[in-house]
This record gives structure tokens, sequence and C-alpha cells, in this order.
């Protein structure tokens, strides 16, 4: 028997814009927390919880742009691209104590104009500063790596990328809507090799919220009941000059969320993986335990993660490779559109048939070393 | 792949700590030296005041052989800052011959030489003229 949800989520909203030329940041986290109360049928006046991450200000900042006034449960931990996942699990656990009954969880972002909500680098990110590092670099660094104990090929990268791409066709709000193959995911130029350009998420503003709710107000909205079965978060560092670029955080995340939902990866209909890159998604589905380790390659490839008739359909919006990356925090998009997917919203060419489990993953910061991982399980309940 | 890259590092302005200079001394005169916690008989990587793994201070260095070989490296097309009108170079994790897996930069005449698991030494080099300069290694 699988467990029970301790929270519920009740509303989603995801930005439709992917380039927002003049509007402030507090417009766009206006109009997104706007769109989460319309989409559950609740007021600011029931929110009392929030969760954000880094924002301009700090969340006092953001929760007075808000005129938040009932608020009693506060977390504005960054965790990178992994936030948001650990964020069910954090609100989870609030209102299970009785800590707060409706917990908005925002994000929002405009990169494309330089709208950076990261923190200054730690003292140690001057070692790969001194050596020309950049992101993609350090997320090629575990491809190769991959690549050499294990014979994964760009082909087999390509294949996340041309998945990714043919989702978004389907999603009129994705940045990118071209499907591609495999062969045009190869000819792309360089940026980190073994990492090209279509190996590597977009850059798009916009942003996105989800509202998670106790039982009783769940079962009053009347909405697809999507309960939240289980959360795990960790990290991994540079484990004292001995790295391991090919195992993350994911393989105790993952063995943690799926024992406390007691199921097993063989039951998950859906998967919304962050796909900062696609070497991370080939690598999280290893360690989630989809495929044995070094399998990846062969796991992605014949169309499994294409929706509805892959092995594992995945990311059925276009994910960070093709459909947005507001902020730089994939983990809020990637479960929203698990929730869809629960709730059976998702696009009808898209739709995973009696969608009863999804799994939601988000990995921040660099990947394997210096990075942190949160893993969640949602259910479908009547 | 025949591009050749740079062949001197550039310098980059640091927030060097205390317990980042010997390493970065012992580069400029081509040595690598990393702290060395005497309770664990172990590397302490990246340098910090204390060992975290027994919470002891650091009291010594450790002067390495300055060989090893490559975990892994990328080829950079998109460097920033210094890096920024570089023609492609390897940025790359290096693991030492008795010592840390650390970050580095490779230079080979023919950067398809390069592979994982290939043997590397450190490479002697001037001291920048401005900023800080990294690891320098070279094919062995």
């Amino acid at each position: 028997m699988t467990a029970r949800p301790t929270a519920y989520v009740a509303g989603i909203y995801e930005h439709p814009e992917r380039v927002i030329a003049t509007k402030s940041l507090a417009q766009v986290y206006l109009e997104i927390v706007a769109g989460v109360l319309d989409d559950a049928g609740l007021t600011i006046d029931d929110v009392d919880g929030f969760h954000t991450s880094l924002t301009p200000g700090g969340m006092v900042s953001l929760a007075d742009t808000l005129g938040l006034r009932n608020v009693r449960h506060f977390d504005g931990t960054d965790l990178g691209g992994a936030t948001y996942v650990a964020s069910l699990g954090t609100a989870a656990r609030a209102i299970a104590a009785g800590d707060a009954s409706v917990v908005l969880v925002v994000m929002a972002g405009l990169p494309r104009r330089g709208l950076s909500n990261r923190a200054v680098p730690g003292p140690h990110f001057l070692y790969e500063q001194a050596h020309g590092s950049t992101l993609v670099a350090q997320y090629a660094l575990a491809a190769r790596r991959h690549m050499a104990e294990f014979g994964t090929t760009r082909e087999d990268l390509a294949q996340i990328k041309v998945a990714s791409a043919y989702h978004a066709s389907f999603n009129p709000h994705a940045l990118l809507r071209d499907r591609v193959t495999v062969e045009q995911v190869l000819e792309q130029p360089p940026i980190a090799e073994p990492l090209h350009r279509m190996d590597c998420c977009v850059v798009s503003d916009g942003g996105g919220a989800f509202l998670l709710v106790n039982e009783e107000v769940a079962r009053r909205l009347g909405k697809p009941l999507v309960g939240v079965l289980s959360q795990a978060e960790t990290t991994r560092n540079w484990n004292n000059g001995r790295p391991d670029l090919t195992h993350t955080g994911a393989i105790e995340t993952g063995a943690r969320a799926f024992a406390e939902a007691r199921i097993t990866p063989a039951d998950i209909d859906y998967a919304s993986v962050y796909d900062s890159f696609t070497i991370t998604v080939l690598v999280t589905l290893e360690d989630l335990g989809f495929c044995a380790k070094g399998e990846g390659g062969a796991f992605v490839r014949d169309g499994a993660l294409l929706s509805p008739n892959g092995v594992l359909p995945l990311n059925t919006d276009g994910g960070g490779l093709s459909n947005n990356h507001p902020d730089m925090r994939g983990g809020m998009i990637r479960t929203i559109e698990a929730v869809r997917q629960l709730r059976g919203e998702a696009h009808p060419e898209l739709q995973v048939p009696s969608c009863e489990h999804a799994v939601v993953h988000g990995t921040g910061f660099s990947l394997g070393s210096r990075a942190m991982s949160a893993t969640s399980v949602l259910v479908r309940t009547s | 792949m025949s591009e050749h890259s740079a062949v001197e590092l550039p310098g980059v302005e640091l927030a060097l700590n205390p317990e980042d200079l010997p390493f970065f001394d012992a580069l400029d005169r081509g040595e690598v030296s990393v702290p060395w916690c005497a309770h664990c008989d172990d590397h302490v990587w990246p340098p910090r005041s204390h060992c975290v793994r027994c919470y002891h201070p650091v009291e010594a260095w450790r002067t390495l052989v300055g060989t090893g070989e490559i975990y892994s490296f990328a080829v950079v097309h998109r460097g920033e800052g210094v890096f920024a009108k570089r023609p492609p170079y390897v940025f790359a994790l290096v693991t030492l011959d008795g010592g840390p897996t650390v970050h580095a930069n490779v230079v080979a005449d023919d950067l398809a030489d390069v592979a994982v698991g290939r043997r590397v030494r450190l490479a002697a080099r001037p001291a920048p003229a401005q900023g800080r300069a990294g690891a320098k290694f070279v094919l062995d």
C-alpha cells in the first residue's frame, strides 16, 4: 500500500511570457500570484505560508510586494535548481505540523535583462575561476567523465534534446518550438565540449508558482487531488578532493523518496527531471533507478522519453532545454508540469493516460560536486 | 581537432584568503603544494584552515611530485572574464599523485591528444604580471 499524502498541490501557474522586455520583476511576481490564486480558487488572505528563494531585497521585500498579511511560516532557502522541489517537502511538513494551511511557493526572474537572483560565489569558487571554468564547463566535466567510464556518446545526450523539442512543439508558450533531429543537435556549435549549444537549457524570463494546502482545504476546492507522497534532499561536495562526477545526490534522494512513498521507479507514470543540461537528465535517470549506472545512454534511445508512448514520458512541457528556464531554478516549472500530468491537464497529445504517480527531481548548482538534489513523489488521489 | 591553445595562463583577479596563498605561491615556483592534516595523514582540499573530517587545524603543507592523470576535462569555447577572448582551452580536473583531484588547465599542441586518464605533469610558468594564475599541466 502506498503512503498517504501529507499535503496537496491546489494551485499551479506558469507565466506565459518568455521574453519580458519592459515589465518590472514586481509585476511579474504579481501576475504569477494572481494566476496561482485564480487556479486554486483562493485569495491572498488565505495564504499563511510563504516560500521563495533568493530575490531582490530578500523575502521580506517580496512579502511586502505581494501584500502578504497572514503568513506564519516562511522559507527562503536557496538550493538552486533543487529549491522548489525541496519546498514540496518542507512546506508539506509545515502543513502536517499545523504551522500553515495554504503555502504559496513562488519564483520569478528576468535573466534575459541580466537580473540574476544568485548568491555571491563561495570561497572555493576561485579554484574554478582561476582556470577559466564556466557553468557549462562544470557540467561538461560530468559529461566527459560519463563518456569515458561508460561509453556514453553525444548521440545519446542528443536524444534527450530531441524528446524535449518534440514535446515543446505542442507548447504554444515554449521559447523553442521547432522539432530537431539527433543530427541537428550534433551540428550545433560547441560551448564547452562535449556539450554543444542544444545540450544547454534556454535563458528565459518568467516564473511560476504553486499552492500547497492541507487536506481540508484541498477537498473544499474541488480541483483534481494531487498529493505529496514524499520528498528528500541532500548535497554532494568535493569530497575532500576525491570527486565522483558520475554519481549525484539523486541516488540518495531517489531511494529515500521512493521508500517513503512505498513505490518503486517502475510505478512512475511520468517524470519531471530538471534538465539544466542533457547530461543532467541522463545521470539523474540512472541515479533515480530507472536504469543501471552507466546505462542511461541506452535507456534514452528509441523514444523512451516521448509521451505518451515512451517507457518514461519526461518533461512534456519541453523542459528547460526548450520551454523555459526562468530564474535558473528549474524545480518550479518541473513541479508544475508534473501536477498538470496528474490532473490530466497536459496537452492532449502528450497526456499520459491514467497518470497516477509522478516523480519530480531538481538538481542545483553543479553536477556531482558542489551540488544540491531534491526528489519528490506526487500522486493523483480521489 | 587541431587548435592550439594559448600557451600561458592569464592572470585572474582572485579574492584569495590566507589559506589559499601557499597553493598559488607554490604554483609560481613550479610546484604543487597542498595543506596536510597530520591527524588524518591526508590532504585537505580545497584548502581550509581546518581538516573537515577531524576538525583539527591544518598546521603544515606538503609539496607533491607534480604529476597526475586527467580525471575529466572540458574544451571551453565560451570563456568568461579574462578567458573570454582566448581560443578554445582545456579546463580539467587532474588527480595528483599522492594528493587530491584539483582544477587545472592542460596545455597541448593538439587538443585531440587530451583524454581522460592521460598522464600529465605540472609545467613551470612565469607569475602573471597582474592577478594570479592557476595550475598549468602538460601531457607527460
